[in-house]
């Protein structure tokens, strides 16, 4: 491969002004000889990128370094070719100009090792050669309730056959059964009820030619990557034969939904008492078989214990829910759905008095006008309290309650014919192999949340608790049958940024198995789910990287002969894309590959990288870096590892703040702190870099890590590389790591400061000069 | 701070959403209410408490409770309410529900639920006087005959005013005992010492003259005479004006009915005070809270129930003919004229009296000062027991 390097060194925005640009070309050419080195008041201007594009077309430079703004911007006049025409972005104006006095020599010596970087980074990358491929486009949707119904709905609407896999007889999920639901469309002010909203929603399904439907089926197997997954699907036919079908699959919906959480953990609320303390979703039931049973709308409710009317009724909300014994979460729905409950006894008994108790009636955003048009109703009595005792008289027939807490200033004392306990959704996201010891939630979640310091106690950084799990989608994978939790057994994925995300490239949960929500939010989740599998398909078969390097081109590749079968590849990919044969060598699915480098930086004998990111390429990049020898306090280095995803546009927006920044520091933008190769450390201190400093995302469990787990692991491994400091005599304080949110940009200069002076007072990196 | 047991009463909430125009089961407890309100004190957290209570029916409660007389419908609460539930109109209705709480005969609550109950009453009384004036006067005035000798004052006195006004301090009296056994009595906590109903006396007195609760309503700080400058204590002094016009024509026609019908006895006492201050105050009064009514600018104003109107509208019809037949014996027009004026005149007054006295409206003539007698009857007995 030819190494014609073209140089463009842009005057423009000011950095002629502050830059003494003339040298710039000059020490370039000196330095490092590439072919062409110009410069230009505006490369990003007609004439500025034509010169470029000439020297390309007329030179063949295929390696462009424009020595300009931050990468992030004007992406969209230097996009060249990416398969033939590498372009290197060197940061001039935000990271230097901006950030530092103009006409100064330490300004000039920053831009000058910026540009150094990004000729060494250009000279050895390679252009990326996508595994274009022809790839498996039909969706398996799995689940046909609201979530499941309405992504194949709109996945074959989009042009794509999609498989649905229902483990009942019937589609349409637990909405199917009720007997009636609150409507779909806003303001909800009306307090109208529906009756089989879904009838047109399955025939829809049932009839649509490119939906293949398997009812009484679940899943035995997956394997595979995206646009190549393997199904192996169980279902049971006419006469209880079980048929074994193998389905090939593009993506997944997990649309598998909730199940109610368990009513008999709830005896302290009197389950059990009397057939009178019910739930809510046995509530339901009983609505549905009073109707069925004289398909009348006309029904009286009952008491279960005796048959006669009810004509008192409370409903206990948050049973068990927010309730750090039982499910801490909120399940969101359980308000709405009580007030609909309560307003269907208003209408079947009118006599009865319907009494909520709550903790906080949660009706977000226009289902606020749901609660407040039943707040109108005389019969209906809400009350915020919290229930201390339930008790239950037999010879009466009566329950009392007793609430305290509550906004008469006191306790009260209430009784009642029947207790509707409003519990909980529990995700349907398979359950725990390891029996009754493994705790929902809790064990698991402490394990999960730790920092790199007690992770050291675990074999590696936060992945010793990998689910057990299994039921629902049964991956083959070596990480687990199911996607990995991130609390109460829901799906992890940085939900800030990517929801219907999960850690499993092509697997996308929607719904309620993703976060609890209704009927109506799922509706809306399914779309989103639809869409991330289509684009999940169509980039992978282009050989593209889905979110959230989207479009990334390049991916990991294993020298596999000299691996050593540590396996640390394997454990610590965040997305679980490397499986392992018998002896422990890595089998890569580059499908299910994010593109995040955490194996690069995991791999001690450095045998993955990608085409233009690798131990060696960033390794040139430090070594190019100029080291002044003299003990001065401008002469300190600190490389700074940045995270792209954050740390890299907060030191952007800073410069646009025009707030000043140590000269000392070079940084080096980096895919994920997770990427970072122990021999990087040990390429700048022998190179006589004073400190190292990493910018990366938070992590625990509001981690913001674009990838999981990158900067969790960048932390766990950094306790590995101190006790190599200590055998080497430097100080363990020469590397820190900080976690960065990327509005904490005002705080950069004295994050910087003050590693800055931590150096200085620890005194010059001992190895210099060596 | 007791357990309350819960015993709702879902005709009581129908009954007090049906006499005022509140929102209370729109309440969520927020508590502003009782914040923004000058008058609500921590130990009488008003009219929040009532807010739940009404919303959840709870009658004992409510029927107890001598706040609502406490309030004086400022509107803060109305207008700073973030469910716009209305609690200022709430204490209202419940001045409603108490009125028909304390009568034991139940003429108030039919009288609230129903305008037309209303008319027929009033029509009721009014038939009785026509007939008495028929036995009494007949309807042929004696051409020559003074307006005295038509229609004795004596005659009036003892077939009219007097028996009417036994009436109504006997009902009145049974009424607010009613209101003692309900507010007082009944409410275990608070034993009251004898010597208090009397220390306590001046209270009542003061509070019936004055109104001044109503300057309380405005807790700005500025002083007095700016904010009567300002016009904040226009309805007080306006409400006062009427009430003590009213309280001098009542007691002047009741007790000195022969003033009115002769026009040279104390002429300087009658001119001031009843030809220019009462009617005044009467015609201005009423004037006054009509347009109040009608452009409903005012928190206090915003909602009318067909009690406040029909008050209010009787009130000035009476004053009017009243004027009118003190008119025409000043300047003495004809005497059939006058003899059928006087008619008209009693037609309306008496219906008013019997019927908004005791049971509407005009009952917080009595319940109003009474409620804040009792409530500071109740808090100095608290005192002292906490001092023992």
């Amino acid at each position: 491969m030819d190494n014609n390097v073209g140089v463009y060194i842009c005057s423009g925005c000011d950095i002629g002004k502050s830059l003494n640009v003339e040298r710039l070309v000059n020490t370039a050419k000196d330095s490092f000889k590439p072919m062409v080195c110009l410069s230009h008041e505006a490369f990003c201007g007609e004439e500025g990128i034509n010169l470029i594009k000439k020297d390309i077309a007329e030179k063949s430079v295929n390696k462009v370094v424009i020595a300009a703004c931050s990468m992030r911007a004007k992406q969209d006049v230097f996009n060249f070719d990416p398969l033939n025409v590498h372009t290197e972005r060197v940061n001039l104006r935000e990271h230097v100009i901006w950030v530092s006095p103009p006409n100064d020599n330490n300004t000039q010596l920053l831009a000058e090792d910026n540009i150094g970087m990004g000729i060494a980074r250009a000279k050895k990358a390679e252009f990326p050669e996508p595994l274009v491929q022809e790839l498996n486009k039909t969706i398996l949707v799995i689940g046909g309730g609201v979530t499941g119904l309405n992504s194949a709905l709109n996945a074959e609407k989009a042009g794509y056959s999609v498989v649905l896999v229902e483990k009942k007889s019937n589609l349409g999920g637990f909405p199917y059964s009720k007997y009636k639901k609150w409507e779909a469309n806003p303001p909800f002010d009306k307090n109208i009820l529906i009756k089989n909203g879904m009838d047109e929603l399955i025939s829809g399904v049932e009839n649509s030619k490119n939906i293949k439907i398997y009812k009484n089926s679940k899943i035995k197997s997956i394997s595979g990557a995206p646009g190549r997954f393997n199904v192996e699907i169980e279902s049971e036919g006419e006469s209880n034969k079980i048929d074994n079908i193998n389905e090939n699959i593009g993506a997944i919906i997990v649309a598998t939904g909730w199940k109610p959480y368990d009513a008999k953990k709830l005896d302290y609320l009197g389950y059990g008492l009397t057939p009178d303390i019910l739930t809510n979703v046995e509530l339901e039931e009983l609505y549905s078989d009073l109707y069925q049973d004289g398909k009348n709308e006309n029904f009286t409710i009952k008491r279960k214990s005796n048959g006669e009317n009810v004509k008192s009724v409370a409903f206990l909300q948050c049973a068990g829910s927010r309730d750090e014994n039982h499910l801490p979460y909120c399940s969101t729905v359980c308000c709405m759905s009580s007030l609909k409950e309560a307003a269907l006894f208003r209408k079947n008994n009118p006599d009865a008095n319907v009494y909520i108790i709550y903790k906080d009636i949660r009706t977000p955003g226009e289902y606020e006008n749901f609660y407040r048009k039943m707040q109108d109703d005389e019969g209906l009595f809400l009350m915020k309290g919290i229930i201390s005792d339930v008790s239950f008289d037999k010879g009466s027939n009566i329950i009392s309650l007793k609430v305290k807490d509550t906004l008469f200033g006191g306790d009260i004392d209430l009784d009642v014919d029947m207790l509707v306990l409003a519990a909980g959704m529990v995700p349907n996201s398979g359950d725990f192999e390891a029996g009754p010891e493994v705790k929902l939630g809790s064990d698991n979640d402490s394990a999960a949340n730790a920092n790199g310091a007690s992770c050291a106690a675990t074999t590696t950084a936060g992945l010793s608790v990998l689910p057990n799990k299994s039921g629902i989608l049964n991956l083959t994978y070596r990480q687990g049958k199911e996607m990995p939790d991130l609390a109460y057994g829901f799906p992890d994925s940085n939900f800030i940024c990517f929801p219907y995300e999960s850690r499993r490239t092509g697997i996308y949960p929607a719904g309620s198995v993703r976060a609890p929500m209704d009927a109506v939010f799922s509706v809306d989740d399914a779309k989103g789910a639809a869409l991330k599998a289509i684009q999940c398909m169509e980039q992978t078969s282009r050989g593209r990287a889905v979110h959230p390097r989207s479009n990334d081109m390049t991916y990991p590749f294993f020298d596999l002969p000299r691996c050593t079968q540590c396996k640390r590849c394997t454990e610590e990919c965040p997305f679980g894309a490397i499986d392992e044969d018998e002896k422990g060598t890595p089998k890569p699915n580059p499908e299910r590959c994010r593109r995040c480098g955490v194996c690069m930086g995991a791999c001690p004998v450095r045998i993955i990288s990608f085409k233009n990111y690798s131990p060696d390429i960033i390794g040139s990049m430090i070594k190019s870096l100029y080291i002044p020898e003299d003990p001065t306090d401008e002469n300190y280095r600190i490389l700074v590892f940045a995270c792209e995803n954050d740390a890299y546009p907060a030191l952007d927006i800073l410069g646009l703040n025009k707030i000043n920044l140590s000269s000392n520091i070079r940084v080096v933008p980096v895919r994920c702190l997770g990427s970072i190769n122990n021999v990087w450390y040990a390429d700048a201190l022998s190179k006589g870099i004073d400190g190292i400093l990493l910018l990366g995302c938070k992590f625990g469990d509001d981690y913001q890590c674009h990838f999981v787990k990158g900067s969790e692991l960048a932390s766990y491994r950094m306790g590995n590389l101190k006790e190599t400091l200590t055998r080497l005599v430097l100080e363990e304080e020469r590397v820190r790591q900080i976690q960065l949110e990327f509005s904490d940009y005002m705080k950069l200069p004295e994050i910087v400061d003050d590693f800055v002076n931590k150096i200085k007072s620890l005194g010059p990196n001992p190895y210099k000069g060596f | 701070m007791g357990t309350t047991t819960i015993k709702t009463d879902n005709d009581l909430i129908k009954y007090v959403k049906n006499v005022g125009e509140s929102n209370f089961k729109k309440c969520f407890q927020c508590g502003t209410c009782s914040a923004v309100c000058p008058l609500s004190t921590e130990d009488r957290p008003f009219p929040r408490k009532e807010m739940i209570w009404a919303g959840w029916g709870l009658k004992e409660q409510l029927a107890s409770d001598l706040d609502p007389w406490l309030c004086y419908y400022c509107g803060e609460c109305s207008k700073n309410c973030p469910r716009k539930a209305e609690p200022g109109e709430l204490m209202m209705s419940l001045r409603r529900f108490l009125i028909s709480a304390y009568d034991w005969t139940g003429i108030s609550k039919l009288l609230y639920k129903s305008k037309y109950a209303e008319y027929i009453a009033l029509l009721i009384v009014a038939v009785v006087v026509f007939i008495e004036w028929a036995v009494l006067f007949g309807f042929s005035p004696a051409s020559g005959a003074s307006l005295n000798q038509l229609v004795s004052p004596e005659k009036i006195d003892y077939f009219f005013d007097w028996p009417m006004t036994a009436f109504l301090g006997v009902v009145l009296t049974s009424f607010i005992y009613n209101m003692y056994r309900k507010t007082v009595l009944s409410d275990k906590s608070v034993k009251i010492p004898l010597k208090l109903y009397f220390t306590e006396g001046w209270s009542l007195i003061f509070n019936f003259f004055t109104q001044y609760r109503y300057a309380k309503c405005d807790d700005g700080k500025e002083p007095f005479y700016k904010k009567l400058t300002d016009g904040k204590y226009n309805f007080w002094l306006t409400h006062l004006f009427l009430m003590i016009s009213y309280v001098a024509l009542f007691v002047g026609i009741v007790f000195f009915l022969d003033w009115f019908q002769k026009e040279n006895s104390f002429p300087l006492l009658h001119i001031v005070l009843f030809d220019y201050f009462a009617s005044i105050g009467l015609m201005f009064g009423t004037v006054y809270f009509v347009i109040k009514r009608l452009t409903k600018k005012i928190e206090r104003s915003k909602f009318s129930h067909h009690t406040d109107w029909m008050f209010i509208i009787l009130l000035f019809l009476t004053g009017f003919t009243g004027i009118i037949l003190r008119a025409a014996i000043v300047y003495k027009l004809p005497v059939p004229w006058m003899f059928y004026l006087y008619l008209i005149h009693l037609l309306i007054l008496f219906p008013m009296l019997v019927i908004e006295v005791p049971f509407s409206k005009w009952s917080h003539l009595a319940y109003r000062p009474m409620g804040i007698y009792f409530a500071n009857l109740k808090e100095k007995a608290k005192n002292l027991s906490k001092q023992v």
